[in-house]
């Protein structure tokens, strides 16, 4: 049930689907391969999880299908483009605001790795 | 990239395991994602095995790792979605909860009255003369509760046609046949405890002379038609098409039956471990005692008056012939069950009825929401009674069950098609009335205030 505020702590799959979209439409095999990549592949996703995902953010208001494709000359006309709504575009940002200041308490407290080694940085 | 590659290729016969995996998901889900899903899988393979050459084992483990888990995650999802729905079911179960006494006395009465009237039933030499009592008797029973049923099915929230429920005839299947099954084990339970206890305990020669001791077997077979209709209306009325309730409702049966069947396994069992322990008195305070074990947990009741009040009928031949009636009398049923499943959808607005017919329409307008249903009730009760008058009647068939069983369906049959024409006489009754009405109304007359 879509709700006005932004639902986060976001799960790590739906918050790399995001970070993965964010940078434009892309289909469920480029989406599952960005998500390796952004995450330096602590985060692998199968098929099923993927999809499962994508359904919970569609019913949620997060993703989108695309109604343009990149390049339709090159592509299969049935794959599915996503992208990002703004609802997933403010829930992204609210939950990297929540890592930013996450992290801000870890510089304070020196729990960052090699902060204690350049202090006052 | 292509997913659609030369049928002898590796990936040809890895996307066609993959297709068999889909078809594991709830049906909404592989509807929505199955093609996108198939090609992500196929674009996944040529990556990792055809072109960095992961083993084949080791993509398998993973995939089937990632969708064992995905599955459940879908499933259980859909099961919340029923379960939102079940809910509405809750005012019904709490009322029900707030009167435990009057509920269980409503269904020891419904357990006696049937059994009594199981007990009444003519011979087949003397139901010429019994038509009345046959008719009537049967048709109000039957008419009572089913009315309730659908009355109760009108009032759930889930309209005729909605996907999710188009998918789930197995899970309303399983939840009908569970329902089912626990009603076969009080049943059982029932009829074989109060017996025992009154035995034991001494309190009751009165007890003893009820008609419990007459075995669950009538009280189980004159209530399949009942239970096949509900099945067929609740099936058909959350699905929207008469196929869905037919399916609900077959699940449900043999659940039921399977239940049933192992019940009769388990106390035969019991019963024999018993004999061989402690050999049972035959006589007690001077009277004999009424179908103590073994011959009580023999409840192979329906099968031996199939076979013409053959106590003798071996266990086995009792159990085929339980399953060969059950299939016979709730096959009708359970159709015309599914059919007025999916009239109790058609016919709720029944202000617009009223509002046609004028004061008629107002009188007319709940029997018609019922017209069919009415023809379920009418239907019902006199067949089954028929086929279990043939089945205790003492018709000479020379002990041949194939026989017996002709007799029984023969009857139904013909009892089915009269009670049918009867059934539209009366519709074309009723028709004609409300008619006559409308048009007996002066022009320009308001329509009726809705109900």
């Amino acid at each position: 049930m879509k709700t006005d505020q932004p639902q986060i702590p976001l799960t790590p799959a739906v918050f790399y689907i995001l970070l993965a979209l964010a940078g434009g439409d892309r289909h469920g095999y480029q989406i599952m391969k960005q998500v390796q990549h952004d995450s330096q592949g602590q985060v692998t996703m199968g098929t099923g999880t993927l999809y499962g995902s994508i359904k919970r953010m569609l019913a949620d208001g997060l993703i989108a299908e695309a109604d343009e494709r990149p390049d339709p000359a090159l592509d299969d006309e049935r794959r599915r483009y996503y992208r990002l709504t703004d609802r997933g575009r403010e829930t992204l940002a609210a939950e990297l605001q929540r890592y930013d200041e996450v992290v801000a308490i870890a510089r304070q407290r020196r729990l960052l790795p090699g902060f204690s080694v350049e202090p006052g940085r | 990239m292509t997913t659609q590659p030369a049928p002898d290729q590796p990936r040809a016969r890895a996307l066609r395991i993959y297709r068999w995996v889909l078809r594991l998901y709830p049906a909404a889900h592989r509807r929505d994602f199955g093609e996108p899903m198939l090609q992500t899988f196929g674009d996944c393979y040529h990556d990792a095995v055809e072109r960095e050459g992961m083993s084949e084992a080791q993509f398998w483990l993973g995939v089937l790792t990632d969708e064992s888990r995905s599955l459940i995650r879908e499933h259980l999802a859909t099961l919340s979605t029923v379960t939102e729905r079940i809910r509405s079911m809750d005012k019904l179960l709490s009322a029900v909860a707030k009167r435990p006494v009057s509920t269980v006395a409503a269904l020891l009465l419904w357990v006696v009255v049937l059994d009594l009237l199981s007990q009444s039933i003519p011979s087949a030499d003397a139901i010429a003369g019994s038509w009345l009592f046959f008719w009537l008797a049967a048709t109000v029973i039957y008419g009572g509760v089913l009315l309730l049923v659908a009355r109760f099915a009108q009032s759930l929230p889930f309209p005729a046609g909605e996907s999710s429920w188009r998918g789930s005839w197995w899970r309303l299947g399983l939840v009908l046949g569970g329902i089912l099954g626990i009603y076969m084990v009080a049943l059982t339970a029932v009829n074989v405890l109060i017996p025992v206890l009154a035995f034991r305990q001494n309190v009751g020669r009165v007890l003893l002379s009820l008609p419990f001791t007459s075995g669950p077997g009538m009280v189980w077979a004159i209530s399949l038609p009942l239970l096949a209709g509900t099945a067929g209306i609740i099936g058909a009325h959350a699905g929207g098409k008469v196929r869905i309730g037919m399916a609900v409702g077959a699940l449900a049966g043999t659940i039921m039956m399977a239940t049933q069947t192992a019940i009769v396994g388990l106390l035969v069992l019991l019963s024999i471990a018993l004999y061989h322990t402690a050999p049972p008195p035959v006589y007690f305070n001077g009277a004999q005692l009424p179908m103590l074990y073994p011959a009580f947990l023999d409840l192979s009741y329906v099968g031996q008056y199939l076979v013409n009040g053959a106590s003798q009928a071996s266990l086995p031949f009792g159990l085929i012939f339980q399953w060969i009636f059950a299939i016979i009398v709730w096959l009708v049923p359970l159709v015309v069950g599914s059919v007025l499943g999916v009239r109790t959808v058609r016919q709720t607005d029944t202000a617009a009825v009223a509002a046609r017919h004028g004061w008629v329409g107002r009188l007319f307008a709940r029997p018609i929401r019922f017209a069919g249903l009415a023809l379920l009730l009418i239907i019902l009760g006199p067949v089954l009674w028929l086929c279990s008058s043939l089945g205790q009647s003492g018709i000479n068939t020379y002990g041949n069950p194939f026989a017996v069983l002709a007799f029984a369906s023969a009857s139904y049959v013909i009892a089915g098609l009269l009670i049918w024409l009867l059934a539209v006489l009366a519709s074309v009754v009723a028709i004609s009335v409300t008619t006559l009405a409308r048009r007996s109304r002066p022009p320009g007359a308001s329509a009726a205030p809705a109900q």
